[in-house]
């Protein structure tokens, strides 16, 4: 495949695509070799938290739908889960867009723990109130919220730089 | 024109924003199809999916057939030994189903359902692993629909929850909105399996009295209305009673290994027969 020229819009969606592709077989790999829940660490946002720089926010707005959208669909279940957890990402990242550096690594890491925070926070509500055979929440809390919190936070600092390296060269997109 | 779209732009998008939310949380209740925009989501990703599962499945085929060939033959030897183990077990179980076909006409046994089986391939699994759901490659044009029992040469995989055109998704025995009427084998105690932290399960509604004992095989009942009786479920690994409340606690370990499933056969119950007692009049 041949890359569009660095200059132009192409580019960009260019990179994003490619990088959607490489964390989806991440994504696909961790589920086919069947990791633990608390090890598959939410990938995609990564990619919605990296891009924030290069984007307009209603492009970053779609591209969170798109790919919110591509991966509740896979699981067919709690409709709106992932889509709410980018959207709430992009929301936050240009909100604060005026007093924050979006190209800061620990920016983006805190950035994206406060996702996952939001996002553990849903799947303990949905899990209380659908299951009445679920069990201790507190278990459930430490064996797999917690450390899927911290792995997040880890993974952050490698798929962050390797994304920021990749994307990052882009040309940022008029405002 | 132009004008006019570029004033209202704003109020459009707001609009768009609120059908999204609506058509999104909307998805939360129409459970049993999968739309055409699910559907067309999939017929687009499935093969990229597919693909790769193949290059892998080759790989794991490359690696066992070639790198460990060392053990083969002495796997060889005790298979044999296995096989013809299982032959004399076969006979006499054999001898069994046509006693038990003799006294079920004797009964007037009623043989309500009949199944046909159609075999799947799990093209995706979930990727976030809180939701204990695949998707295969069977749909509605296969005579698939929601509620119809999966199973594998190892016992019950899940139910489908909802069928497109060409793929359905499977809720796998470990999902905890999951539920399988069950028996314990070896007594008939009946008990509810439900799928417990995502990877094991639990027998429900097992009064303290009654007798379970690790190692116990749970069997389906056929009593909920989806799955066929007798097909194996899963095995009691612990029992912890608790004598202030009324059912002990009971894990099980699931037979089927859900976290390596490739392939999948989907029963499809065809036709109501009355063929016993046909035959009886």
């Amino acid at each position: 495949m041949i890359a569009p020229k660095s200059s132009s819009v192409g580019y960009i969606i260019f990179k994003i695509l490619v990088a959607i592709i490489l964390l989806t077989f991440c994504r696909w790999l961790m589920a086919y070799i069947a990791l633990p829940t608390y090890t598959r660490i939410d990938l995609f946002l990564y990619l919605i938290v990296g891009t924030a720089s290069v984007l307009k926010p209603l492009h970053h707005l779609f591209l969170a739908i798109v790919l919110g959208y591509f991966t509740d669909a896979l699981s067919g279940r709690l409709w709106g889960f992932h889509i709410a957890t980018y959207v709430c990402a992009v929301a936050l990242i240009h909100l604060s867009a005026d007093e924050m550096e979006m190209r800061s690594l620990p920016y983006q890491v805190i950035l994206s723990s406060i996702c996952v925070a939001i996002q553990s926070l849903f799947i303990v509500i949905y899990a209380i109130n659908s299951y009445e055979s679920f069990p201790n929440t507190l278990e459930f809390v430490i064996s797999v919220l917690v450390p899927r919190f911290a792995l997040t936070m880890l993974g952050a600092i490698i798929f962050l730089r390797a994304i920021s390296l990749w994307i990052g060269n882009a040309p940022q997109q008029k405002r | 024109m132009w004008n006019l779209l570029r004033r209202v732009r704003g109020f459009l998008f707001v609009l768009f924003i609120l059908l999204l939310t609506f058509y999104i949380f909307s998805l939360n209740y129409k459970r049993h199809t999968m739309d055409s925009i699910q559907q067309a989501l999939l017929n687009l990703t499935v093969p990229i999916f597919s693909a790769w599962t193949e290059i892998f499945h080759s790989f794991q085929e490359l690696v066992s057939k070639y790198l460990w060939l060392v053990r083969v033959e002495e796997e060889n030897r005790a298979l044999r030994k296995e096989i013809a183990r299982l032959e004399n077990e076969l006979i006499s179980y054999r001898e069994a189903y046509f006693e038990n076909q003799r006294l079920r006409r004797l009964l007037e046994f009623r043989n309500s359902i009949e199944w046909k089986s159609i075999s799947a391939l799990v093209v995706v699994n979930d990727l976030s692993g809180f939701f204990q759901a695949v998707i295969v490659n069977r749909g509605k044009q296969d005579g698939v629909f929601e509620n119809i029992p999966v199973i594998n040469d190892e016992g019950v995989v899940g139910r489908t929850i909802n069928a497109g055109r060409n793929f359905s998704r499977v809720m796998l025995i470990t999902d905890p909105a999951s539920a399988v009427d069950v028996y314990i084998q070896r007594n008939r105690t009946r008990g509810i399996v439900v799928g417990k932290d995502f990877q094991h399960c639990a027998l429900k509604y097992i009064r303290n009295d009654a007798d379970v004992r690790p190692g116990d095989l749970l069997v389906t009942s056929g009593k909920d209305g989806v799955f066929p009786e007798g097909i194996k479920v899963g095995i009691v690994k612990a029992n912890y009673k608790d004598p202030l409340k009324m059912f002990q606690q009971v894990e099980v370990t699931p037979l089927v290994r859900l976290n390596h499933i490739e392939e999948v056969l989907i029963l499809i119950p065809s036709t109501t027969i009355d063929r016993d007692i046909g035959n009886s009049r």
